[in-house]
Order: structure tokens, then C-alpha cells, then sequence
């Protein structure tokens, strides 16, 4: 028996004396939680202590990971993989987590996902009093505030339960006072858990630019539904009354307002707000309009105060203030756009321009350049893991999911692939391979790589070397060697980097050799731990000036299989009258099609 | 001159869209005109569709006129035709018949031929020239030039503000100087029209 044991097995309708931290574990038992992941920080800390103890009679997977961006990356790889997942951490740490939240949102889950911020307001143990509250905004994410340890149980499982219905991540955002105050907690029952599996869906999971745009206009109207919920949310509570003044307020600050009222012995109208974000717009201005003044009462920034501003100027018609009702929330403005959505409210009108329907043409998407090593590499990792999940990450290398390819199943955001093929792995018990190029590696593969070893992750890594920064146009990195000044700094050796993280069983091989680089792969898969593989060749376009072999097509060899343009889709391999040519001018002299070839058809020039 | 005009430049990534957009715009401040050349970097760029946007006149304050164009210059057949439709009626189309042919033609999917487009051409063009601009190119310069060779088709049409002075002098600031002679030639061949339609 542990001291928190009657978390786990507290039956439905007992009480027990919870510290608020304790009953948002509670709350994730409660919510059918499949994955915990956290980096401690003060004031959030006890709610992972707690469910790390739980874990294994719990039946769940708990990790401390090496920092807050791979625990969302782990918890939230798990819950695209259908898990019901949770990351906690105090309010400095969503900034660590940011650049994986902010995308996140894009591409959503598939299970639930509740990322706790624990705000620090007084600054107790921290180093600022930052109000993650505006965090929810930024990402476009749902964002709820209990007030007392009982809706902390209870609103961590209403959380849950949000997240899955509108498959996006949830922000239950607390403060110290919520997660370090003791008060009794009525438990519930516990809910059965999901069923699992990673479904493949590269328009939705891997964010190149073109689905990114998608996305985002899926974002603005899960949004809207999530208005909607908010409007008629439990969570948020009316309290009406015959006073003149009426008080907006949330979260702990509710605790105050309420004991402070009751000292002056007046009866004051209140709305409680739990749901935050999206704010109940309807809900607010049907409450305050009854009033002469509104008292909005919160702890460190005007955040409600903004939306209660807001919400009157909208309803006051004296000066109409327009924006976003006319002009679109995605993509960029543009002249046609401002007349076509602004003229009629300047009294012009815009004659629409009778501009010519668009030819249909094929498609033209980025690709690979001809002979880039990613492409060879690419199709290595086909033959040796098949039809298994490859996360991918940021740079040229993301243009390996587009057909022909097709690697590459999830793409978040720098670094991300790595703590959310352990998400993935963890959820599906499958072997995942993470992707990432080499300057990404050194950007944010580190604390991915520690965590995976650490936490015994069941991936392989794969890191593309090419040698530079190649898709922002060839900037040095730690691999290179080279300074920003143009001299010579130190070069950080990949492998010596992956091998001081723990990782064992690591090979360099070139992509250009497909026979010896499938060789290697397949060894460091065929295994249940960390093992990394890195694909060592310079990026094409830095190797231009050099001299090189060029390849032809044999014609009379040739029997127009296609299978090089099937399998490589190089753009220097293209269809002339009819025959498979090669053009010499694009030919970079790779020799990767002369050993796809079933033929021997291609051959040296 | 106070309307501000609009050009677009398409084509394959990699052709040297982007260095045609500084050409002529380096052209266009010589001649004492403001300009922005809207360029697109990154993923949006390796062997893909890329449209560059010009913008020319007396003051121009936005960056990019996504389409309304009165020129449209396309460095390859397909990429013409797919920002055909930005066009203004009776602009000026500059279309090289060159294909290249991505992934999905290659596979079976049709690119329209000349003869099946040229209908809209002939109701929508004020002015079309056409032509193998990459043939010619290769042949008189380099294939890497066609983009300067197109400059000279259209700086020979007679409807930009600008002399052929103004396109050399911009030619020897943009041009890396062991291409110069190169584009030097590639850019008079355009001027001459060499196997250049003008309808």
C-alpha cells in the first residue's frame, strides 16, 4: 500500500481530503488515462509524483521526460495514436512546449489530449508570474480553470472528455492555490479505456505547408464548436441576484470573491466562469446586460476583463468596430480580398473580375532535387520497416511523403519526431522510426534522443546527414564545423553525439549504396531498443560544381517498366516521345536509378 | 504614370524565376519607377510551381497583387497555364512551349496541348509570344539563360517603361560576372525574337 493508493482504487462517491494536485490525478484515473508525461516544476509536480506511483497498479505508462516540448511530444504522439493522454507542467514550462503545442493544435488527436499548465501566481517558486491563460489563444486550444479541489477532479475529466469529442488538445489550467490547497473530493467513477491504434492520415498528421493551410481553417471551425460547448458548458456557473453590480470571475480568484462578499453580507450576482477559451460571449453578455456595473475580478492579467470589454463594445452601437467578421482568420490579405470583403462598407461596390476559370493543369508539388540523398535514403527506409510508422520533422527531407516516397506519417514541428514516435510506440507497442535532418537534430533531437533511451523507447532514429542546413539555404551547424564568421569552430560528430546520449548500437552508412545502407537499416531494426542509423552524404546542391558521371538510359535495354519513375520520381527522369530519357543537364549522377533498375538499363555515360 | 502595373512570373523551381523578378526590377528603378518583387523561398521552391509577382509604377505600397495581371511571363508550358487564369483580358501572355513534366503527367495524367487551349488564347490574350524559349536558349546561349532570353522577348514587345540600356545596366548588377556574356547573349537573341511567334 502506498500513500496514495486511494486515488487509484477510491471508489465512486467516496471522499476523501485531496490536495488539488492529487485530485487532477484523480481526475486522469477517473478520465481512462493511457499515458502520463511530465517534467516536474513547481506548482504542478504532485499531480505526475502521484500518477508515477499509480502507474504500474494503474495499468497506465508514466515517463518524466527530459523536458516539457518532448512530454507533450510523447503524450501527444500517444494520443494521435487514439491514447488518452496527459502532460503536466508549470506555466514556464509551456513556453519550452510551445513550438510542439502551437502545431499540435493543428493536426489534433485522435484520443484525448490534456496538457496541464500550472500558473505560479506571487511568483512562490518561480521564476515569473507569467499567465498561461493567453497561451490558449495563441494556439487555438480550449482552455478550462477550476476552482477548488473538487472541480479540479472533476473538471481534469470534463477536460478529457472535450479533447475527445473535438479531437484537439485541452489546456486545464491551474494555479498554486488550486494545485497546493487540500479539500475534500467526492470521487467518481472510472471510465474504461480507448481502444488504440495509429490510423495513417498524412493530410491531417504531417504539416507541410500545403496541409498546414488545411488544417487551419479545420482548426478555426473545431473552434467554433467548441464556442458552442462553451456556451453551454456545466462547468461555468450563474449566480443571479437584484444587485446593481454583478462580478465576471474564474478560476481561484471565484474563492476569493465569494468569502469576500459573503463578509460584507451582500448578495451579489456572479458568473463563474470554467470554460475560459473559447469564452462564452453569449453566456457573459446575457448575464452582465441586467447591470449597471461589472466588477471582473481575476489574478494577473485583464484576460476575462479584455473579453467582457469586448463582449459590451459588441453590443453598444454607437461606434461598430469591424475586423475578423469581414476579413478572413487564414492566409494572407491581398488587394482583391480587402475590396472584395471592406468596399461595401466604405458605399463602393467591387465589380467581381471576370477572370477565366483555371486551366486544368497536373500538379506540380515541391520534390527532391535529382540525385538528393534523401531520396535514396527514403527509399531504403521503405524496403527495411514496410508499412511501419515513420515520424518525419522539418526540412527538405518532409518532401520524402509526397508520392513517390511516401515516408513519413507525422510531422509536428523541430524535433518532434522523435518524442512522438515514443508517444507512438508506447500506444501501439509497434516499433516506430523517427526522422530528422541533421541541423534539426542538433536543434531539438537531443532531449528526444536522452528521453528515448532513458524512458527504453522502442524506436530507431534516423538522421540524414547532408552535411548542412540545406531547405533555408545551406547555413553551417555544429556538424559542419564551420562558423557563422566563416572560420573553422570545432565539428560536433553525429555519432558521437547519439552514442553519449546512451545509444548503443548506432551506424553511419551511405544512402548512395543501397545494397550495404538496407544491409545496416535492417540490422538496427531488427531490434526491441534505441538504435540509430545516420545516412552520411552532402547535399547535392553543395556538390554541383564538382565533376561528375552522368547516367543514360540504354534504349534498347530499356522495356519502359516505369519502375524508375515509379520508384524515385527524380525530375531528371522524364518521358520524351514516348522513352524513358534521362536529361543531362538535371542528371546529378547519384546512380541510385541504375540500381533500382530491373533491367540494367541505365547505365554510365 | 500612376497606375501601378502587375507581372507574373512563373515556372519551375530552379529555372531562375526569382533571378528574372531582380532583373527586371533592378531595371525598373534605373528608370526612376518604384517597384516590389514578391519572391517565395524555402519548400515552396525545390523543383515545384513558383510565381514570383512584380509590381511596377510612380509608388507602389503592396507587396504582391496575387494576380490581376496585366503580363504574365511563364518560363514553362505548364506553369503557364496554370496561372493563366490570373491574367487581366487582353494582357500580355509570354509562354514558353517547353514541358516539363512533373510526376503526375508522367504517370498518365494529360498536360492540354496548344491546339486544345489555344481558343482562350485567341478570346482572353491581347498579345501572345511563344516559342521554344529553352531550345533557342540552349542553342544561341545556355539552357540556364532562358530565363534572360525571355526578359529580351519581352522588353522587344515595346511595353515596358524601360530600354534595353536599362536591362543591361541591371544585368551587370544582378548577373554573376562569369555569366555575364552568356546572359549578355541570351538577352540580345530574346530582343531579336530569334524563333520567337509574336500574335
Amino acid at each position: 500500500m502506498s500513500k496514495f493508493d486511494h486515488i487509484l482504487y477510491g471508489r465512486e462517491g467516496e471522499r476523501y481530503l485531496l490536495l488539488g494536485n492529487e485530485a487532477i490525478a484523480r481526475g486522469c484515473i477517473e478520465g481512462g488515462v493511457d499515458v502520463v508525461t511530465a517534467y516536474p516544476g513547481t506548482p504542478s509536480s504532485e499531480i505526475a509524483d502521484t500518477l508515477s506511483q499509480l502507474a504500474s497498479k494503474g495499468g497506465f505508462y508514466m515517463e518524466y521526460s527530459t523536458n516539457e516540448k518532448v512530454a507533450v511530444e510523447v503524450a501527444g504522439g500517444a494520443a494521435i495514436a487514439g491514447a488518452r493522454a496527459v502532460t503536466t507542467m508549470k506555466h514556464v514550462g509551456v513556453n519550452v512546449a510551445a513550438d510542439t503545442l502551437a502545431t499540435l493544435a493543428y493536426v489534433g488527436i485522435r484520443g484525448a489530449f490534456v496538457v496541464v499548465s500550472a500558473d505560479d501566481p506571487n511568483a512562490w517558486s518561480s521564476q515569473n508570474e507569467q499567465d498561461n491563460r493567453l497561451y490558449a489563444p495563441l494556439f487555438s486550444i480550449p482552455c478550462i480553470e477550476p476552482s477548488d479541489p473538487q472541480e479540479a477532479k472533476d473538471f481534469t475529466l470534463y477536460a478529457f472528455e472535450l479533447s475527445e469529442k473535438l479531437e484537439l488538445p485541452v489546456m486545464l489550467r491551474t494555479t498554486t492555490r488550486i494545485s497546493h490547497t487540500r479539500g475534500p473530493v467526492v470521487f467518481g467513477p472510472i471510465k474504461e479505456r480507448r481502444a488504440k491504434g495509429f490510423v495513417r492520415d498524412r493530410a491531417r498528421f504531417v504539416m507541410i505547408p500545403a496541409h498546414a493551410r488545411t488544417r487551419h481553417k479545420v482548426l478555426l471551425q473545431k473552434l467554433e464548436e467548441a464556442q458552442q460547448i462553451a456556451e453551454n458548458a456545466p462547468i461555468n456557473k450563474v449566480h443571479i441576484t437584484d444587485s446593481k453590480v454583478c462580478i465576471v470571475t474564474s478560476g481561484v480568484s471565484y474563492g476569493y470573491v465569494a468569502d469576500a462578499i459573503k463578509q460584507l453580507g451582500e448578495d451579489i450576482a456572479i458568473l463563474k466562469l470554467g470554460f475560459i477559451y473559447p469564452p462564452p460571449v453569449q453566456l457573459i453578455w446575457d448575464f452582465i446586460k441586467r447591470f449597471e456595473e461589472v466588477i471582473v475580478i481575476e489574478e494577473l492579467e485583464p484576460y476575462l476583463e479584455r473579453i467582457v470589454k469586448q463582449v459590451i463594445a459588441e453590443h453598444q452601437d454607437r461606434i461598430v468596430v469591424h475586423g475578423k467578421n469581414l476579413l478572413p482568420r487564414c492566409g494572407e490579405l491581398s488587394i482583391p480580398t480587402l475590396l472584395k470583403n471592406i468596399a461595401h462598407k466604405l458605399g463602393k461596390k467591387v465589380e467581381e473580375s471576370k477572370q477565366l476559370l483555371p486551366i486544368k493543369v497536373p500538379k506540380r508539388p515541391p520534390v527532391l532535387c535529382p540525385g538528393c540523398p534523401h531520396r535514396a535514403s527514403a527509399l531504403v527506409l521503405k524496403r527495411v520497416i514496410g508499412d511501419a510508422v515513420a515520424t518525419t520533422d522539418i526540412g527538405c527531407y518532409a518532401l520524402q511523403v509526397l508520392p513517390p516516397l511516401e515516408l513519413g506519417d507525422v510531422l509536428v514541428c523541430m524535433g518532434a519526431s522523435i518524442g512522438i514516435a515514443c508517444g507512438i510506440a508506447v500506444a501501439t507497442g509497434q516499433r516506430v522510426a523517427a526522422v530528422i535532418g541533421d541541423s534539426t537534430y542538433f536543434h531539438a533531437g537531443l532531449p528526444g534522443t536522452v528521453n528515448a533511451v532513458y524512458n527504453k523507447h522502442n524506436i530507431m532514429i534516423v538522421i540524414l546527414d547532408n552535411g548542412t542546413t540545406a531547405m533555408t539555404g545551406h547555413q553551417p551547424h555544429p556538424g559542419t564545423g564551420i562558423r557563422g564568421l566563416g572560420d573553422r569552430g570545432v565539428r560536433v560528430l553525429l555519432e558521437d553525439v547519439v552514442r553519449g546520449c546512451g545509444v548503443r548500437n548506432v551506424k553511419v552508412v551511405d544512402p548512395y549504396n543501397l545494397k550495404e545502407a538496407e544491409k545496416a537499416v535492417r540490422s538496427l531494426w531488427e531490434r526491441d531498443e534505441v538504435t540509430c542509423v545516420i545516412f552520411r552524404r552532402r547535399c547535392v546542391l553543395l556538390e554541383r560544381e564538382k565533376p561528375r558521371t552522368i547516367y543514360r538510359i540504354d534504349q534498347e535495354k530499356c522495356t519502359k517498366c516505369m519502375s524508375c519513375i515509379r520508384l524515385l520520381g527524380c525530375p531528371a527522369i522524364q518521358l520524351v516521345d514516348g522513352s524513358v530519357v534521362i536529361r543531362r543537364e538535371l542528371c546529378a549522377g547519384c546512380g541510385v536509378c541504375a540500381q533500382v533498375c530491373p533491367s540494367k538499363a541505365i547505365v554510365k555515360t | 504614370m500612376s497606375a501601378v502595373r502587375n507581372i507574373g512570373l512563373c515556372g519551375v523551381g530552379g529555372q531562375g524565376i526569382l533571378f528574372l523578378g531582380q532583373l527586371l526590377a533592378n531595371a525598373f528603378m534605373r528608370r526612376g519607377l518604384d517597384v516590389r518583387v514578391a519572391e517565395i523561398h524555402g519548400m515552396a521552391q525545390r523543383g515545384g510551381s513558383v510565381l514570383v509577382e512584380l509590381r511596377y509604377g510612380t509608388r507602389v505600397h503592396a507587396p504582391a497583387s496575387h494576380g490581376d495581371y496585366d503580363i504574365l511571363v511563364a518560363l514553362e508550358y505548364i506553369e503557364g497555364l496554370r496561372q493563366l487564369h490570373k491574367l487581366k483580358r487582353d494582357g500580355v501572355l509570354i509562354l514558353n512551349l517547353d514541358v516539363i513534366r512533373p510526376l503526375a503527367a508522367l504517370l498518365g495524367e494529360d498536360v492540354p496541348a496548344l491546339s486544345q487551349i489555344y481558343p482562350i488564347l485567341k478570346q482572353r490574350v491581347g498579345k501572345l509570344a511563344i516559342g521554344n524559349f529553352t531550345k533557342t536558349a540552349t542553342r544561341v546561349a545556355s539552357p540556364r539563360a532562358t530565363n534572360v532570353f525571355v526578359a529580351g522577348v519581352l522588353l522587344s514587345l515595346g511595353i515596358l517603361p524601360i530600354s534595353v540600356e536599362d536591362v543591361e545596366g541591371a544585368l551587370r548588377v544582378v548577373s554573376p560576372p562569369r555569366f555575364l556574356e552568356v546572359n549578355l547573349r541570351a538577352l540580345h537573341a530574346g530582343l531579336a525574337r530569334e524563333e520567337v511567334e509574336v500574335r
